[in-house]
């Protein structure tokens, strides 16, 4: 017996008892299904995806400041100024580009147009430094990014994605109006799904372009306090403890630098959050080191989760299994009487069924991403991804969700697990039985 | 001819005679397939336990989403929503005054079409965009329990009662009369808020106590109702109907507009002959920039609510569950049916109907399923007396639930009957197709399997 006779075993049961396979391939589809639509939606809100491709090495920051006579001591939220970014963030060695941005832009009413004003449409911009693009990586299918001159220079110049484009014929050279202002297109780039919510606009304009009503800075004395929000891109090879460590003597000299400006005592706190516990945070709480052990700890309810999707099934199929086992019971005693070990036949019985598994879980891959493609136009789905105010966005799905070498192996992982769980205990209370009562079976 | 244990015993039950098939012959035909039944079992045990709390939860959600309705709900069909806008850069004088006139100027010129019954400015738009979600505790001034109600406002003189449609209980001023109330002291609420407070809808001049739980002391208003209407939903998954109506100033120079239109009005027409959003009583700079009827506007601009989230998510979960449950009893009972098909065709030769072969299957089924059903749910109610009942959203009543959902075993056994149909339903489709099989296979043809 060949190393893969199971196969040709298991195809030439398969045709025998069509029944079963039908039953064993949908019930494990279902099962594949449900545990892999979980699966990729985390995939989808973790992985590093373009071009969101430095997810792994993004942190994002939040900070709260708090002076004496403003807040009776409560430590009150606020996003950043461009003076935090340049004095502060650029200058730190673990920083490898400082992403700035407005992003509550969306709940306003914007609307672009082609330069007669005869088409508009109404878009989600963003309002960004050129860092942006450092820690985004965006497909250009012409044109480049705002250069840092035209950003400085607060230019009138935008990045546009390819729908855009499409939808009013615009092209790389050419100009749109935006609030009724006019602006160069320096580059088109590929569309940005919203399941990237990190990198997702229609248009990409400098922040610092003046007459749209663009407030970066707040009008406070906190000079570290304005309307940004700020993504980090980490060299390779630091980690968010890193970025605190480093950050803690900025801290502590702009803490003091501004006591001693304004008269009073004001303290200010960063908050960095990995992209991994900025969306899974089960167990962490602000300020907890990132740990690995932390990290395992938050992925344990999603592998419950799948676990339990996992289990039903598994019991459904064992039953199935028991009930093949019993039809092939006669079989496995006349194997046996011929000298084959209950541990063989325990793993053909194993890899027979396998091969079964395989094919529902193939099928189950399927399903998911079908399942996903149909979802992701109603309206819960987009609650998920996008802000209800958005007035427009494009929930398109890329290869890159689906299929990954860590989903084949999360996949693969499930269907053995499953097949395991299925086929394990029927298998063996089966083969457990006397050979002459399996044989009396025959009679 | 040789018969394992198993098959006499099944035979045997089998062959007895088939009218008034009772309990303890499902017991039989249970036990005698111990073997392959014990999976099934398990899992709809699994899925009985497991799946509990999110039936909860979609149990109590359909109750307060479409089960529990507000008796005086306002007729929505020919009221609209718009949105007043100024389009044009104001300058020169920026009194009130001379801002909100032009918006009471486009008021006064929508009140003069034809179609249109009256109309109200708002600043807020009722249960649209801006849903209200604004609540907190209100009590009389001699009990210190408290009910939590919804806050709303409408603008002093602006017909808002007449125009939303929302009628006053008997005994209270007219909807007219209501929409003229001024003062930050006086107040409408609804007949359910006027029941549970004061134990009658007669409550005119009653004195409530706004605030006080969730506030400094400082911040409690001292109320007077000055009128009733009939109940209303604030929010859509709200089961209690507990609401105020503050009286209140036009403040917002973009508010909105509620148009009742006359009952022969036909909202759509209307919409299209007005040419909207261009209506304007001439170039000026405030219009209406949208217009749509209550439903659309509603359905457009309303956040996704928990409810429908919780609905969605948690019925997706419990659909999952199900299917299994369904593939589960279809590939059991099709392999345990094939199996039996010469018993079928022994009952069949001796008399036995269609029907009893069905008969007998589905009471095997429905006797594992109970059995199953009972112990999960057994098992979830240690964790049930553990405050995991879902409650839904509790604003509507604080210290005074009286309903089903907030009373334990009453809301317990619902939610397990619902389980138990619901699992009964679904193992009655799983075992259909074998059953209905084995029901139109022939005595001769069955036999021959022997």
């Amino acid at each position: 017996m060949t190393r893969l006779s199971f196969i040709e075993h298991a195809l030439a049961l398969i045709r025998e008892d069509k029944l079963f396979s039908t039953i064993y391939v949908a019930g494990t589809a279902v099962a594949i299904a449900s545990a892999m639509v979980v699966a990729i939606f985390v995939n989808i809100v973790l992985a590093d995806i373009p071009p969101e491709s430095n997810r792994s090495r993004t942190l994002y920051l939040n900070s709260y400041y708090r002076k004496a006579s403003m807040s009776n001591g409560e430590w009150l939220y606020t996003q950043f100024s461009t003076e935090a970014i340049d004095s502060c963030f650029r200058r730190m060695e673990c920083v490898e580009a400082v992403a700035g941005f407005m992003s509550y832009l969306h709940y306003l009413d914007y609307k672009v147009s082609d330069m007669d004003g005869q088409h508009e449409m109404p878009v989600s911009f963003t309002p960004t430094n050129t860092d942006f693009f450092r820690l985004y990586e965006f497909t250009f299918l012409s044109g480049r990014p705002f250069s840092e001159q035209e950003f400085q220079d607060g230019e009138r110049v935008c990045v546009i994605t390819e729908r855009m484009a499409k939808a009013l014929s615009l092209e790389t050279g050419s100009s749109l109006l935006l609030a009724d202002k006019p602006f160069r297109i320096v580059g088109v780039v590929k569309t940005v799904s919203y399941m990237l919510m990190n990198a997702a606009a229609d248009v990409y304009i400098p922040y610092k372009v003046e007459g749209i009503g663009l407030h970066p800075e707040r009008q406070t004395n906190i000079p570290y306090s304005g309307n940004l929000d700020v993504h980090i891109l980490l060299r390779k090879g630091f980690t968010q403890q890193d970025f605190m460590r480093e950050l803690e003597p900025w801290r502590q000299r702009y803490e003091a630098v501004a006591s001693s400006q304004t008269g009073e005592e004001t303290g200010w706190r960063v908050w960095a959050d990995s992209h991994f516990f900025r969306y899974i945070s089960f167990f962490s709480s602000r300020g907890q080191e990132e740990s690995t052990t932390l990290k395992a700890m938050n992925l344990m309810p999603i592998a419950l989760l799948m676990l339990l999707f996992l289990l039903l099934p598994a019991v459904n199929l064992s039953g199935l299994v028991s009930n093949r086992m019993e039809a092939r019971r006669a079989e496995m005693g006349i194997r046996k009487t011929f000298g084959a070990k209950r541990r063989w036949l325990l793993q053909e019985v194993i890899n027979e069924n396998l091969v079964l598994t395989l094919l529902g879980g193939a099928a189950g891959w399927l399903l998911s991403w079908l399942f996903i493609s149909l979802m992701r136009h109603t309206r819960v789905f987009q609650t998920l991804f996008v802000s209800e105010d958005s007035k427009s966005f494009e929930l398109s799905l890329d290869p890159a969700m689906f299929f990954t070498p860590t989903l084949f192996l999360i996949a693969f992982l499930c269907c053995a697990v499953l097949n395991l769980m299925a086929a394990l205990i029927p298998a063996w209370r089966s083969l457990r039985k006397p050979i002459v009562e399996s044989l009396n079976q025959k009679r | 001819m040789y018969m394992n244990t198993n098959k006499q015993a099944s035979t045997t039950s089998s062959s007895l005679p088939l009218k008034g098939v009772g309990g303890s012959m499902s017991w039989k035909g249970v036990w005698a397939h111990r073997g392959q039944n014990a999976f099934i079992f398990v899992e709809i045990l699994l899925t009985a336990t497991l799946s509990f709390f999110a039936l909860d939860a979609i149990v109590v959600e359909t109750y307060n989403t479409y089960i529990a309705r507000a008796s005086g709900e306002f007729e929505k069909e020919h009221l609209l929503v718009g949105e007043v806008n100024n389009t044009i850069a104001l300058s020169g004088d920026m009194s009130p005054d001379s801002i909100f006139a032009p918006i009471y100027a486009l008021r006064d010129h929508v009140q003069t079409l034809p179609e249109v019954q009256s109309v109200s400015l708002v600043n807020e738009s009722y249960s649209g965009r801006y849903q209200s979600s604004e609540w907190d505790s209100v009590r009389t001034e001699t009990d210190r329990s408290c009910l939590i109600a919804y806050e709303h406002t409408f603008v002093s003189g602006e017909h808002f009662f007449e125009t939303l449609g929302l009628t006053p209980a008997p005994g209270s001023p007219s909807a007219e009369e209501l929409s003229e109330v001024r003062g930050e002291d006086n107040v409408v609420i609804t007949r359910s808020l006027a029941v549970a407070l004061f134990g009658t809808e007669k409550v005119i001049g009653r004195r409530l106590v706004w605030g006080g739980k969730y506030h400094r002391e400082e911040d409690i208003k001292h109320l007077t109702v000055c009128g009733v209407v009939e109940d209303v939903k604030a929010v859509e998954s709200q089961r209690y109907f507990y609401s105020i109506f503050f009286p209140n100033g036009l403040w917002d120079n973009s508010p909105f507009m509620l148009i009742r239109l006359k009952p022969d009005a036909d909202a759509g027409a209307f919409l299209a002959r007005y040419d909207m959003p261009n209506l304007r009583p001439q170039e000026g700079a405030y219009q209406l920039t949208t217009l749509e009827t209550y439903n659309d506007y509603k359905k457009n601009h309303s956040k996704l609510s928990n409810a429908h989230m919780v609905l969605t998510m948690f019925g997706l979960f419990l659909g999952i569950l199900l299917l299994n449950v369904m593939l589960g009893t279809l590939g059991s009972f099709w392999l345990q049916i094939r199996k039996r098909t010469e018993d079928i065709g022994i009952m069949r030769s001796f008399g036995a109907k269609r029907r009893d072969i069905f008969r007998m299957i589905w009471q095997e089924a429905t006797l594992l399923t109970f059995v199953a059903c009972v112990i999960g749910q057994a098992i979830w109610l240690q964790f049930a007396m553990n405050d995991l009942l879902f409650m839904g959203e509790k604003h509507g009543a604080l210290e005074r639930e009286a309903d089903w959902v907030a009373q334990f075993w009453p809301h317990f056994f619902t939610v397990c009957g619902v389980q138990l149909l619901l699992m009964l339903l679904v193992v009655t489709l799983g075992i259909t197709i074998p059953t209905v099989i084995a029901m139109y296979k022939k005595p001769v043809e069955a036999l021959r399997h022997e």
